[in-house]
């Protein structure tokens, strides 16, 4: 039992951070919840082996991640796309801000979002996302270039706006 | 002057300021990860080696001698209908044998069917019940439920994946059998007991038939994992219980068995309504 309060601290102590990570990843609020449970499952099973290990955070990170990247399933027609359910999360003005941001994010491949993510959220290093991606450090920076010129373009004229509020 | 270093310093603040106030509900998450995690590192228990053993003579696609991961000594008697192969309480039971299977080839498939299609055929191959899907339970192939027969209050969690080779898709689906886990806790009187048993299935494909080990409070589930000729892998599972908390417990044992037998179970996997 001392396994499970073990991680039960951790999961507590750090869910709020992977669900924020989740939710940019994936740009829904009830697929983040989901992927991060199913993250929590696999560091939950894989306990023992890395509860010693200098740092958990990151290797719940790059669960979270593989568990996005590489997840397919049936499709259900329900999913809420992310605008509603932003803006349905939220009734104040910045609701604006992360539908257009979320929309941006949304609109690169998973690989390209889950640079970004890491690049600007996390603030990892090219080559720390490298790393965890499994991908050359002159790849990361490459997808990076491209993603960033995407997002510029996505955010066009509500780029400005966003800083100003 | 819109450089690079702009955008990039825009958006972290952008990043770090649309998920400050995000207010997950985090005990459903951790609780849920909890149950899940519980879930996984049983089913991990029993996949172990069988699953390459099995894969092998699927990839081979012609018979191809499975040695049963219960230990067993050769048998080389192949199952000749549905009736020889079918798997009941008693047959899941570990068995010495090491049947003979074989896997036609057959053109590869692909899943068409819509999660809340899925959802429907199950609930229709049920008896008579209401099951209330987890919309969570998605991220890993499986999705989850939790299924009251009709006339009844008690709960029993149900749950499938159905996923196609050609796809690219892994499921967890358990393509084999190894040595039984042990119960972490008392086995409710009456229980199925612990066993595994692979089978031939009409049409050609292979079944895996798992009875698992109880956790701590009792609760184990019934396991079906079938690979088609196709490459459609189609799993079912249910539960004596539900993953619904009561009585302080992160879960709630309903009877000593799933409310359908092993056989019935099986039957439902292999319906042409998983196409």
């Amino acid at each position: 039992m001392v396994e499970r309060y073990g991680f039960e601290e951790f999961a507590v102590a750090r869910a709020r951070r992977l669900f924020q990570y989740a939710y940019l990843i994936c740009g829904d609020w009830h697929q983040a919840e989901d992927l991060v449970q199913a993250t929590l499952a696999k560091v939950y099973v894989a306990w023992r082996r890395i509860e010693h290990q200098e740092n958990v955070d990151a290797y719940a990170r790059r669960v979270l991640l593989r568990t996005y990247l590489s997840h397919r399933r049936l499709k259900r027609s329900t999913e809420t796309p992310v605008a509603e359910v932003v803006a349905g999360a939220y009734e104040d003005d910045s609701a604006d801000l992360r539908v257009t941001l979320m929309t941006a994010l949304r609109a690169l491949p998973p690989r390209h979002r889950a640079v970004v993510v890491l690049r600007y959220f996390e603030g990892q290093t090219s080559e720390s996302v490298a790393a965890i991606l499994g991908m050359t450090a002159s790849a990361v920076k490459s997808i990076n270039t491209r993603s960033l010129a995407a997002m510029r373009a996505a955010l066009g004229a509500a780029r400005e706006d966003l800083f100003k509020q | 002057m819109d450089t690079e270093s702009n955008i990039e310093a825009e958006l972290s603040d952008l990043l770090r300021s649309i998920t400050s106030d995000l207010d997950p509900p985090i005990a459903t998450i951790v609780n849920g990860g909890i149950r899940r995690g519980q879930r996984l590192r049983r089913y991990n228990r029993i996949r172990g080696a069988a699953v390459a053993v099995t894969v092998l003579a699927v990839i081979v696609g012609i018979g191809v001698g499975v040695t049963g991961a219960m230990g067993g000594r050769p048998d080389t008697g192949r199952p000749s209908d549905r009736a020889s192969t079918s798997v009941g309480p008693a047959s899941v039971q570990p068995s010495s044998s090491t049947p003979d299977f074989s896997m036609p080839s057959a053109p590869q498939h692909d899943v068409q069917i819509t999660t809340e299609q899925a959802e429907q055929i199950f609930e229709s191959l049920l008896p008579p019940g209401h099951v209330t899907w987890d919309p969570l339970s998605v991220m890993d192939l499986s999705v989850f439920g939790n299924y009251v027969p009709a006339g009844s209050d008690r709960g029993y969690q149900v749950m499938f994946e159905i996923s196609s080779e050609n796809r690219g898709v892994a499921g967890g689906a358990f393509f084999g059998c190894s040595a039984p886990d042990r119960d972490e806790g008392p086995r409710p009187a009456g229980a199925l007991p612990v066993g595994c048993q692979m089978s031939q299935v009409a049409g050609g494909g292979i079944a895996t038939v798992t009875v698992l080990a109880c956790d701590e409070y009792g609760f184990y589930d019934v396991d079906i994992s079938i690979i088609r000729p196709d490459g459609v892998q189609v799993r079912l599972d249910i539960s004596n219980g539900t993953t619904i908390p009561s009585n302080g417990n992160p879960v709630t044992v309903s009877a000593p068995r799933p409310p359908v037998t092993p056989d019935q179970l099986l039957e439902m996997a292999e319906s042409k309504l998983w196409n």
